[in-house]
């Protein structure tokens, strides 16, 4: 079966290499049916979220390639730890309750620099999960797109699958929101943040919307160290 | 350290919160020698603008020294004197590539929330509500300036606080305001709200050489400011704002009308209580009765130049009137960085003084005291200016 997390990103019309059998052939697909026609998975949660970078699709790629970076980005993981080239081990905190964590591993599945990276866990995994990033360079210098695709279906049966099909919503955010941070990263050398600044006393404040992330302030200056980030990449951002 | 901070509607208290710190590589820390009330703080004072939390350091427009640097700027050192643009823009993001620095992408770290409200994440502001990423204010001794590398612009050592601190906002924004309107020879220009910004878009109009400006508002002492700056003075009070226009441009109408009012724009009429009412039981989040009446003003193919500070849907916007008659609207918050240098060159010339609209300098301490002056424009009340250095107390300076 084609992967979604296989194709490079084609320009229209485009069709998916499985269009459904019902479907006389067509000269448009959306990107929510191509996408569609790609999953991996028949079940789970799928969330996809696209963005415009600044920098040459090389560099992006790159710095996605080291995978100990995507925890950096995405909010959700702990750590990747890389077994060897193409075999990692994830550590992620469960999606509903932030306390336990949830180990897998993945391997890459697709690996063409510049282009894509996809990765999917290996057979027997407790949570199957796909995952791929796509990157194309635009025309008329207007900055490189990059397109996340996500899917996984979480560990335990139909009910756990109905609670996480209703946080998709949740899942969208969340993607968009480590897209964002990959952004500012790699076109800024650092994650905006306001966490942490003065403010009156007040019993009504509450945690500042869309920063709650679990890391300490130690982790999002190392962020923004241009050593820990593909060091290529942001050497070379300055304004 | 001493802050304004925000507790509610008509309720800001002067307090001691803790003094920020360096958080990212390209933060610098300003002790604040000046910072001033904003127009657009007022609709925070007043409750209207959304996404505050009790306990917010308030204030956008305000300079200083530079105190301490994050290892990512290499442009400023200790002790240098700078104003601080108001919106936050990274420099090198699609937008500001485009010199659109007020859509900056990667200056609000509230991006999300804002993008699912407005469909795009809208840069950070400082002291401006999470909607705008929660920044710490200027109004108080210190501040954290992130993208310190980008913004802030260094000042000489002899001129005064009040001739350069408005290059942190309400120039530019005038300025800009003025230049959207396009005017060639010969054109009218009709500006709604004689505030601090409608002051300046006057003061801007004619020193691009416009020649006929009117400014609209109802308080006198205002209107006589504009005239003094070289505007024809209407009182909507008192006359016809559309006849007075109409008259005064041979029928046709000013060729471009500039919105310095915003959202809780008060009208006269039944329209105007109508918004009213539907604002204070959250109909409708702005009362948009001066766009209404310079779309009904503006002459056939005019532009509307909209620098008033909205938020949310409006109602009984006559798109109709707008269409047929072909009006052009532009409208952002200010794209800063863009006009920065070139004003700070024409204050130190002279060219321009937007020191002409300062009514009142304030101890910091009295914020609370100086945001009823100018929410109520009592005491002849045009633009406060605060400074930490000043003890509680000391005497209000009414110029002029």
């Amino acid at each position: 079966m084609p992967e979604l997390h296989d194709q490079p990103p084609k320009t229209s019309p485009d069709q998916p290499p499985n269009p459904p059998a019902e479907t006389a052939p067509r000269e448009h697909w959306s990107i929510r049916e191509r996408d569609q026609a790609h999953r991996l998975f028949e079940k789970g949660v799928h969330v996809t979220a696209v963005t415009l970078v600044q920098r040459p699709a090389s560099e992006l790629y790159a710095a996605w390639r080291e995978l100990e970076n995507l925890p950096r980005f995405i909010d959700d993981l702990v750590r990747i730890d890389c077994v060897d080239d193409t075999t990692s081990r994830w550590t992620a905190e469960a999606a509903f309750n932030g306390t336990t964590t949830v180990q897998w591993t993945a391997q890459i599945i697709n690996d063409r620099p510049g282009e894509v990276l996809a990765w999917k866990t290996v057979p027997g995994s407790e949570i199957e999960l796909a995952g791929s990033v796509r990157f194309r360079e635009l025309p008329h210098a207007r900055g490189s797109e990059v397109r996340i695709a996500l899917e996984y279906v979480p560990p335990i049966g139909f009910v756990a699958e109905a609670i996480a099909k209703a946080f998709t919503g949740d899942a969208n955010s969340r993607v968009r929101a480590a897209l964002h941070r990959f952004r500012q990263v790699m076109e800024t050398g650092e994650v905006a943040i306001s966490r942490g600044q003065p403010a009156g006393e007040s019993r009504w404040r509450t945690d500042r919307p869309g920063q709650q992330l679990r890391k300490t302030d130690a982790d999002v200056r190392d962020i923004a160290d241009p050593g820990s980030v593909s060091a290529a990449a942001v050497a070379q951002v300055q304004p | 350290m001493r802050a304004v901070c925000w507790h509610g509607s008509k309720d800001v208290r002067v307090e001691e919160v803790p003094s920020p710190e360096i958080l990212n590589p390209r933060d610098a820390i300003i002790r604040v020698s000046s910072t001033a009330i904003c127009g657009s703080d007022l609709h925070l004072y007043n409750g209207a603008f959304p996404g505050m939390q009790a306990g917010d350091v308030l204030g956008h427009e305000f300079m200083g020294d530079v105190v301490a640097v994050g290892s990512g700027v290499s442009n400023l050192r200790e002790g240098d004197r700078v104003v601080v643009p108001c919106v936050i823009s990274c420099g090198s993001c699609f937008f500001c590539k485009r010199t659109l620095f007020s859509c900056c992408d990667n200056s609000n770290p509230n991006a999300v929330a804002t993008q699912d409200a407005f469909g795009a994440p809208m840069a950070g502001l400082f002291g401006y509500s999470h909607l705008t990423g929660g920044y710490a204010g200027g109004q108080a001794e210190l501040v954290r300036v992130p993208f310190a590398d980008f913004g802030p612009v260094k000042v000489p050592a002899e001129v005064p606080d009040e001739k350069v601190l408005f290059i942190s906002d309400i120039l530019p924004t005038a300025w800009m305001g003025a230049e959207y309107c396009d005017a060639k020879p010969g054109d009218a220009v009709a500006v709604w709200g004689c505030g601090p910004v409608g002051l300046l878009a006057v003061m801007s109009l004619r020193a691009m050489g416009v020649e006929r400006v009117f400014a609209i508002d109802r308080v006198p002492h205002r209107l006589a400011k504009a005239e003094t700056l070289g505007a024809t003075p209407i009182n909507f009070e008192t006359q016809d704002v559309y006849q007075t226009l109409h008259d005064q441009t041979s029928g046709l109408g000013p060729d471009a009308c500039l919105d310095a009012v915003g959202m809780e724009a008060h009208a006269s009429g039944l329209l105007g209580v109508v918004g009213r009412v539907k604002q204070a039981i959250k109909l409708e989040t702005d009362r948009p009765s001066v766009l209404r009446e310079m779309i009904h003003c503006c002459r056939k193919g005019g532009t509307l130049s909209v620098l008033g500070v909205y938020s949310g849907p409006i109602d009984s916007f006559p798109m109709g009137m707008a269409m047929n008659k072909g009006l052009t609207i532009r409208t952002s918050q200010v794209h800063l960085h863009r006009y920065r240098d070139d004003l700070l060159r024409k204050v130190l010339e002279g060219t321009l003084d937007p020191s002409l609209v300062i009514s009142h300098t304030l101890a910091l301490e009295d914020a609370s005291h100086a945001y009823q002056l100018f929410n109520e424009k009592l005491d002849g009340c045009t633009k406060v200016v605060l400074k930490p250095s000043l003890p509680a107390g000391a005497t209000p300076t009414p110029v002029s």
